[in-house]
């Protein structure tokens, strides 16, 4: 069983300017059951827009995604509601994805409802049974969600999503919005779970420490396209493409202390608008390996050793 | 040795009805020259200590007591006409969020003229001194970004013309409220670097508030870490770093992810959720979640103690590695 991403390409329509905005361009990427992959990229490299298609809230332009084999589209609805049990995300912000008037267990066993996983009579008892899987008091039931912290509050729509009883977890920045000090309660919580569960996850991060902890293999996107993959420890001990290189040294880094060195490497200018995507080699604006002829031929995914895979022609 | 630029002490911030106490007796100083990093999470009054040094906290707000002394001037008790005239020309501030801190309707030269214009008389220099200051900051087409609005510009641009603004008038002190939060990582080292340029250009003093240790373990001299209203240690940036001594900064410092550790251990996490600041009393803020806590941290305060290099303020602090 995989998950299956076949040239997968987004664009929207701005109906006001008649323009189109560029959010997928073409992804490849094939995820196997009980791995995780982490995909990491800039605001625009389309991670977010990823992740909404691989749950069905956005439908690609062209492309496949498959679960299990079968496509994932909104055309079939029956199809998508046995997918949405077996596929869930959870989102960046936990203030914004609870209903603040609802209470918690009424959150959770709505989700249960819709699956019509559990008799009507038992749906308070697996309520229980999934706060305690989250670390969280069942006492806290009938809270709203103002009543909880961020920790707390992220933890509840991590039992709601797994109150559908799914085996892929697409988790788009589940621990960016909340407290330093929390953040690792949540990230050992997610591992925990992945493996008393056996769980898949795609975890979508802008900060690669985060990325680098959790995950089997790494996605770099940028500008809709995957740049560069491979296992996390290729990509972090050896980045091969460019923009990896400059994304890996921008991490701010407390292991390196009072060195004003480590602010001189810096990426020049900034991601092009997608609505104009640069011809040739994305990339090609800010990268200081570019040759005249990236500007006009794309480079293509290309294995350089086992599985590491990098788009560029010049490394 | 020279005297401090801004000398904090026994600083309270509290609400004006029904007061609650948001920040405790804080005390720092900053050297002429010298970059000092506040660190804490959401409510820990590390934005608020900022602003009761410019006079601008919120509506509600007031400083309880202690003293802000800058050059020689308690703010504390400066009128509004002092205070207006240290703003934006000795002291100036960059904000997280350069949408909502620059003025949306108004064209970006017009905005940055204004800074000089609120301190001394406009003369035929001052668009040259404008375009001056932007070029200094990165700007490209200068010349079409006075006549901009700042829609037009990206997130990095944008605090790049608030950096601009606040060192137009060639500030002593700059104050910057977690200026990079909202951008990507490679634009952040970009702004980073250009507010670290300047404050070696100009000799300028800096406070940088920050709830990301990271951002500050290259830029700053000496770090502050605020906990819950307090600080709970301050020190050079390589002790903090090294040799952490209050639990919450080991904690803070232990629940990151390694970027070195292939085995990717657990991670390390402190329990609980941060205190409010008005429910702590006359105990130590960080003792529900401490692992070293005794009777001793719920019966009395800790108080800050040591030197301008480190300095804790806990009763059983980690001790020397």
């Amino acid at each position: 069983m995989s998950l299956d991403i076949i040239n997968v390409e987004k664009r929207y329509l701005n109906r006001a300017s008649g323009t189109t905005i560029n959010a997928l361009n073409g992804v490849s990427i094939k995820v196997e059951v009980g791995q995780t992959l982490g995909i990491v990229g800039e605001s625009g490299c389309g991670k977010s827009t990823l992740a909404r298609a691989v749950v069905g809230l956005e439908v690609p332009s062209a492309g496949s995604i498959t679960w299990d084999g079968a496509v994932i589209d909104n055309k079939a609805k029956d199809r998508l509601k046995s997918h949405h049990s077996q596929v869930q995300l959870v989102f960046q912000d936990p203030y914004s994805s609870l209903n603040p008037r609802q209470q918690i267990e009424d959150s959770i066993a709505e989700a249960i409802e819709v699956h019509g996983l559990v008799a009507k009579d038992k749906i308070t008892d697996r309520v229980t049974e999934l706060l305690v899987m989250v670390g969280l008091d069942p006492d806290l039931r009938n809270r709203y969600p103002h009543q909880l912290s961020g920790g707390q509050r992220q933890r509840v729509c991590i039992a709601r999503a797994l109150s559908a009883e799914p085996k892929l977890l697409v988790l788009d920045e589940p621990v960016s919005a909340l407290d330093v000090s929390v953040r690792a309660e949540v990230m050992n919580l997610l591992i925990d779970l992945r493996k008393n569960l056996g769980l898949t996850y795609i975890f979508i991060s802008h900060d690669l420490a985060m990325i680098r902890y959790i995950s089997d293999v790494i996605a770099v996107m940028y500008l809709g396209k995957i740049v560069e993959f491979g296992t996390w420890e290729e990509i972090i001990e050896n980045p091969v493409h460019p923009y990896t290189k400059a994304l890996i040294a921008a991490m701010p880094d407390h292991s390196i202390i009072g060195d004003p060195a480590m602010l001189a490497r810096t990426l020049e200018g900034e991601v092009p608008d997608p609505v104009n995507l640069p011809s040739g080699c994305s990339f090609h604006s800010r990268c200081v390996l570019a040759v005249p002829s990236c500007s006009s031929i794309a480079p293509t995914l290309r294995d350089i050793s086992n599985g590491h895979l990098v788009a560029c022609s010049e490394v | 040795m020279s005297k401090p630029l801004l000398s904090v002490s026994g600083l309270g911030i509290s609400t004006v009805q029904d007061p609650r106490s948001l920040v405790n007796s804080v005390s720092f100083e900053i050297m002429p020259g010298e970059a000092v990093g506040v660190v804490g999470e959401s409510g820990s009054g590390k934005t608020l200590t900022a602003l009761s040094v410019l006079g601008l906290l919120p509506r509600g707000v007031a400083v309880a007591g202690g003293s802000i002394v800058f050059n020689g001037t308690d703010l504390t008790k400066a009128d509004s006409e002092t205070m207006r005239n240290l703003r934006g020309s000795d002291i100036s501030m960059v904000y997280q969020d350069p949408m909502t801190a620059l003025n949306p309707v108004m064209k970006l030269g017009r905005q940055l003229l204004e800074v000089i214009e609120s301190h001394e008389k406009l003369d035929n220099g001052s668009i040259a001194r404008v375009e001056a200051a932007l070029r200094e900051v990165g700007i490209p087409q200068v010349e079409r970004a006075m006549e901009s609005y700042p829609h037009e510009f990206s997130g990095g641009m944008r605090q790049r013309v608030m950096i601009a603004m606040a060192l137009l008038l060639s500030p002593k002190l700059l104050i910057a409220d977690e200026p990079t939060t909202a951008l990507d990582v490679t634009i952040q080292q970009q702004i980073l670097a250009l507010v670290s340029e300047q404050r070696r250009k100009r000799d300028m003093s800096m406070l940088w508030i920050t709830h990301d240790l990271g951002v500050v373990a290259n830029l700053v001299d000496r770090l502050i870490v605020m906990y819950a209203g307090n600080i709970v240690e301050a020190g050079t940036v390589q002790e903090i770093f090294t040799n952490p001594q209050h639990p919450y900064t080991h904690g803070l410092l232990s629940s990151l992810p390694s970027r070195t550790d292939k085995s990717r251990k657990r991670l390390t996490s402190i329990p609980g959720v941060p205190q409010k600041p008005w429910l702590v009393g006359n105990t130590c803020a960080f003792a529900p979640r401490c692992f070293k806590a005794t009777s001793e941290c719920t019966a009395s305060a800790p108080k800050l103690v040591g030197t301008l290099e480190k300095s804790v303020a806990c009763f059983h602090p980690m001790g020397d590695k």
